[in-house]
């Protein structure tokens, strides 16, 4: 079986999704002969032409209102946003129409499409492609968010999104997009929204994240490991709906949990899953649930970026200080 | 602007306190830091000052009254007539591009940013530190967590803290409250008489709990012959009295006590569950428990080992007036490292005096007796001093606090050795 | 042809029919005095709608609702040209242009009752709910025209929006898209004079709205909105060019908005009786019944019996909106997504039996 990175299974989800359903449309800046800024859409339009693979004019809420209309009609387009901040202008058609039309037509009219966007940081780029704002997203009702750290999980992620009768939109971690290689079938296959993934089963405390912070959450796994520490690691992988029963499932039988994200920390998606604990788990708890994240500031420029990304350093002591609470 | 005062915590977690007096009147003008009040609290007697300068709208509480920390205890107001609220403006049409705005007549009070006067500060009510789980176990068992001695890092309460609190061997009297309690059912025999409890009952009454029921008292008992200390005092009280002292045995035992706990310093400590450690202490307060009308009170005599007998001597008395007309402040009942109490001075020989936490001992001292003793192999009649410690099991075993009984006992028996230390 | 003869940089605007009725015969499309007849009773049947509409509002039957007196030859007249498989994405001063193009008008009153199964158009009829956010809906009617010219159905797209949606970005946007991929896209402006209380001339200093197509690379033209014969035809012609695969058409109907902007706005604020005095005298039905008459295609009789007619019809949808029972609860839940989520599955449930302790009664919930 062949180990594809990000890029790859995404690239493939796209490319094994139109061949199996002509309703699918590709739509975005530069993603038809360029092939993506990050080369996601690689080779698409040479197969598909220009036809299913349109290179649009620079205007996000054009593209997402477009995309409305081209959804309504029947079709499933797939719109990029060549990045999370530049999804931004397009929060006008996200949250007045996207996320409504199902809702004030009462059925008559729906929007099946997906909204692709690479978020997250660490790959040293100017202000502004650094964003993530998952918890925005979460926050607006009748749109459902996706965000897979993996690639086996943004294949068949992204197909489900696909064939969702429902506006997803898909957010892919731009650090990991080349930096993590696993086997993807090659084909159609699914992975279920809405359902979160146990990526390592422990008893000790319960360790949340997604996104690359996956990779930060298991290496602080591993370091707890070898201090005789048993972890169980979570990657929620769909943002909403959130899978709560697995994660309140996990916290019931550790009794300790940490929640990480790269995201802002007031109001950031942590928040959500403390409320959720609290509300659901509150006897097992042996102690608070903490959670590991970004700050309350802008994304900083390369020269500081390392300072705002959780590290494993900083999951590891949050671990510790859950631990001996 | 119109002033809730509410009853601040005056010293070191004070939760409630018994109005004893007001010194103003409903009416009244008051300068700002006015004495207003006076409350009794725990042990000690507080005066209140007007926290700023006004009108008494209204005395909160009554004499007699109990009133918790943070409660209101006293309305002031600003001084002359209060301002008329101005009358609303008639409701404008309902001016709306979409949808019908509700036009409310509701005037809302002043925003606290108003207020001139420094807000009061509400002080945190007594904290038991519990996670949800263990509240719900005590909740549960009936168990009362502010009965439960911790035992979890930073004073928290653990699960097995409250499984043993809830164990039949040891009931768990409700904590007592300012609200009245429920009446028992009418069972007298005969004619009653009700006296409630005062602060300091209810105080003593809830330490002495706490002390039955988390430590483990052991008490150890022995004579000592003092014929030559009894001589001793007697041809020093002379002395004493033309310095207006008056001079009674108790400092030379603070002084015996003094010496033996600088060889014995296990006895002079606190015990900290909390970090599971003892705390020796390097500084030796002796608290001497003295009778008062209302109560026991235990004052604190600070630096017994720096301070010459005439000094103690003066210091006893005063501190003990002081306790006996409540007016004592209560630093003076704070610090101690060890404890002596002097009931022979009603009455007893032995008894087992109660431990003051976090002390882990407390020296009882009966009357002294003229006996008949084997006196250098002969029957003498001899003047003997019962003594009676009790120490905490769980900081002290039996020999290390017998050998401190002992050594007390020697300074006592020969006061030339005590001479040598002072 | 008209679209090449007009130039809107040199402010010429289309004018068929007069106000006293006088029809420039040369220029005069193809609407015999049947359809004219039929135009003239729906135009009449709008304005008493509308009418019946203000009234309920005042009397608290109605929610806000956004009157169109003094706009019927848009909403009639531009839908002429239509197929039923043909996309219509308004805002919310086209209720008569959405009635026109097959939504009942009991559904149309359920919607300003404040029921979104006002919402719920039946099969078959192609267009959207109204849009609130102003500007925001011109781009869903590029990407209904991109569907229909990537299946090559021959559908296309027709988008209204007043003179203030046209400083909104995203109609730039949609306008920018649909020259780029040449879409069949007609945006139809109703320039109404006003955005609220905003005048025309401070929404944009463009002299006119219609010449902005030109930066976009296809035809606007200006044309008497008032005017049912100038509409029909200019709109003939954008229809042409859309299923001819030639691309967007704008289209700027010159006319005025008689009433407020809504039932809740006060227009004396900030304009004046004599300019709307003004505009009485360019009336769009009246320019209809005279001209009618002039044909002898009128008489008073008729007018009573058609006007009794659009009343009882008025009546009748109004009556037929409001016996429809108030909806439950459950559907706030129910048409988020195709499939509840486990979030609103419970937050439903809460809600019922938070209502079920205050004593209000509803059905259990059931997972669709």
């Amino acid at each position: 079986m062949p180990l594809r990175t990000l890029v790859e299974a995404i690239n493939d989800a796209l490319r094994c999704e139109m061949a199996a359903d002509d309703r699918v449309i590709l739509l975005g800046e530069d993603i038809g002969r360029e092939g993506g800024v990050f080369r996601v859409t690689e080779g698409l339009q040479a197969v598909y032409g220009p036809q299913r693979v349109l290179d649009t004019p620079l205007a996000e809420s054009g593209i997402a209102g477009m995309a409305i209309g081209m959804a309504i009609a029947g079709l499933r387009p797939v719109a990029e946003m060549q990045f999370m901040a530049f999804l931004y202008p397009a929060f006008d058609q996200i949250t007045n129409h996207l996320g409504r039309m199902r809702n004030r037509s009462r059925g008559r009219f729906t929007c099946p499409l997906v909204l692709r966007a690479p978020c997250g940081g660490g790959i040293h780029p100017p202000e502004h492609h650094s964003e993530s704002g998952e918890a925005i997203l979460a926050h607006t009702p009748g749109i459902k968010v996706v965000l897979p750290s993996t690639p086996y999980d943004a294949k068949g992620l992204l197909i489900s999104a696909i064939r969702d009768p429902d506006p997803v939109v898909f957010l892919e971690p731009e650090r990991i997009y080349r930096a993590v290689r696993q086997e993807v079938p090659d084909g159609l296959y699914t992975v279920p929204i809405g359902q979160a993934r146990v990526v390592q089963e422990g008893t000790d405390i319960t360790v949340i994240g997604w996104g690359a912070m996956l990779r930060e959450v298991n290496q602080a796994a591993e370091t707890m490991r070898g201090e005789g520490v048993s972890v169980e690691v979570i990657d929620v992988r769909t943002i909403s709906p959130l899978d709560v029963p697995t994660l309140i499932t996990s916290v019931e039988k550790t009794g300790r949990a940490v929640v990480v994200h790269e995201a802002p920390r007031t109001c950031g998606f942590g928040a959500e899953i403390v409320a959720q604990i609290n509300e659901r788990a509150l006897l097992s708890l042996q102690a608070p649930v903490e959670r590991v994240t970004g700050f309350d500031t802008v994304f900083p420029l390369p020269q500081l970026e390392k300072y705002y990304m959780p590290t494993t350093a900083r999951v590891v002591e949050a671990i510790r200080r859950v631990l001996a609470f | 602007m119109v002033l809730a005062f509410r009853f601040p915590d005056v010293g070191e977690g004070i939760h409630e306190g018994e109005i004893v007096r007001w010194l103003v009147h409903e009416g009244d003008s008051v300068r700002l830091d006015q004495p207003m009040v006076e409350v009794e609290t725990d042990k000690a007697v507080v005066e209140i000052p007007a926290p700023q300068a006004g009108t008494i709208v209204r005395l909160a509480v009554r004499e007699g009254e109990t009133i918790q920390v943070g409660e209101v205890l006293v309305v002031i107001g600003e001084t002359g007539a209060p301002a008329q609220p101005a009358a609303l403006p008639p409701a404008p049409a309902s001016v709306s591009v979409v949808g019908s705005l509700d036009i409310a007549l509701t005037e809302l009070p002043p925003a606290p940013e108003m207020a001139r006067a420094t807000p009061a500060v509400m002080p945190p009510a007594r904290r038991v530190l519990a996670i949800p789980s263990v509240r719900k176990l005590a909740r549960d068992l009936g168990v009362d967590l502010t009965m439960v001695t911790p035992t979890g890092p930073h004073g928290r309460i653990r699960r097995e803290d409250v499984l043993q609190a809830a164990k039949p061997s040891q009931p768990q009297p409700q904590r007592a409250s300012s609200t009245a309690p429920v009446s028992p059912p009418a069972l007298e025999h005969g004619p009653v008489e009700y006296q409630p409890l005062s602060a300091l009952r209810r105080t003593i009454a809830r330490t002495m709990v706490t002390a039955a029921t988390t430590a483990v008292p052991v008490t150890t008992t022995d004579e000592v012959d003092v014929t030559e200390l009894v001589a001793l005092r007697e041809r020093s009280a002379e002395a004493a009295a033309v310095q207006q002292v008056h001079l009674t045995l108790l400092p030379f035992m603070m002084k015996a006590v003094v010496a033996a706990l600088q060889q014995h310093p296990t006895l002079n400590a606190s015990l900290d569950e909390a970090q599971q450690r003892l705390v020796l202490k390097r500084y030796y307060h002796l608290g001497i428990a003295t009778d008062t009308p209302e109560g026991l009170i235990v004052p604190v005599v600070k630096t017994v080992d720096q301070k010459s007998l005439l000094t103690l001597a003066s210091e006893l008395a005063h501190l003990t007036e002081l306790a006996r007309t409540r007016r004592i402040a209560l630093p003076d009942l704070q610090g101690g490292t060890f404890t002596i109490s002097n009931y022979g001075a009603i009455g007893g020989i032995f008894a087992t005096p109660m431990l003051l936490l976090p002390q882990v001992a407390i020296l009882g001292v009966g009357k002294l007796l003229r006996k008949p003793v084997v006196y250098h192999e002969e029957i003498a009649v001899r003047t003997l001093l019962p003594l009676s410690l009790t120490f905490d099991h769980r900081a002290l075993d039996g020999a290390e606090a017998q050998r401190f009984l002992n050594t007390v006992m020697t300074y006592l028996a020969n006061p030339a050795r005590l001479l040598l230390t002072l | 042809m008209l679209l090449e003869r007009y130039d809107p940089l040199k402010h010429e605007m289309v004018c068929i029919l007069a106000p006293d009725g006088s029809c420039n015969a040369a220029l005069r499309p193809a609407l015999d005095d049947q359809h004219m007849r039929e135009v003239y009773q729906q135009m009449w049947l709008l304005r008493l709608y509308d009418r019946k509409a203000v009234a309920l509002q005042r009397q608290g039957r109605f929610g806000t609702y956004a009157q169109m007196e003094g706009q019927e030859a848009c909403m009639i007249a531009s839908v002429l040209p239509l197929q039923a498989q043909d996309w219509m994405v308004t805002t919310y001063r086209e209720t008569g242009a959405m009635w026109r193009h097959g939504v009942p008008l009991k559904l149309l009153s359920l919607y300003w009752m404040g029921n979104e199964f006002g919402s719920q158009m039946p099969e078959g009829v192609r267009v959207l709910p109204i849009s609130i956010p102003v500007g925001t809906h011109p781009l869903h009617a590029v990407g209904l025209a991109w569907a229909g010219k990537y299946r090559q159905d021959g559908s296309l797209a027709v988008t209204y929006f007043g003179d203030g949606a046209t400083s909104e970005g995203d109609v730039h946007e949609a306008m920018n898209m649909a020259g780029v991929y040449q879409l069949p896209c007609i945006f139809f402006c109703q320039n109404n004079q006003y955005a609220i209380s905003i005048p025309r001339h401070a929404q944009t200093a463009s002299p006119t709205i219609a010449q902005k197509a030109l930066a976009y690379g296809f035809p606007g033209v200006l044309v008497d909105g008032n005017d049912v014969l100038a509409i029909y035809a200019v709109m003939c012609e954008a229809v042409e060019r859309a299923r001819r695969g030639q691309g967007p058409t704008l289209i700027e109907a010159y006319t005025y908005r008689m009433g407020a902007h809504t039932t809740a706005d006060d227009p004396t604020k900030y304009r004046e009786d004599a300019e709307v005095e003004e505009w009485k005298s360019r009336d769009p039905l009246l320019r209809v019944q005279r001209y009618l008459q002039q044909r002898s295609q009128w008489s008073e009789t008729w007018e009573q019996q058609m006007l009794a007619e659009c009343t009882a019809t008025v009546e009748q949808a109004m009556a037929e909106a409001t016996a429809v029972p108030l909806p439950p609860p459950q559907d706030m839940f129910r048409y988020m997504y195709a499939e509840m989520t486990p979030q609103l599955i419970e937050q439903e449930a809460a809600l019922l039996a938070s209502l079920q302790h205050q004593g209000e009664g509803h059905a259990t919930p059931h997972a669709r």
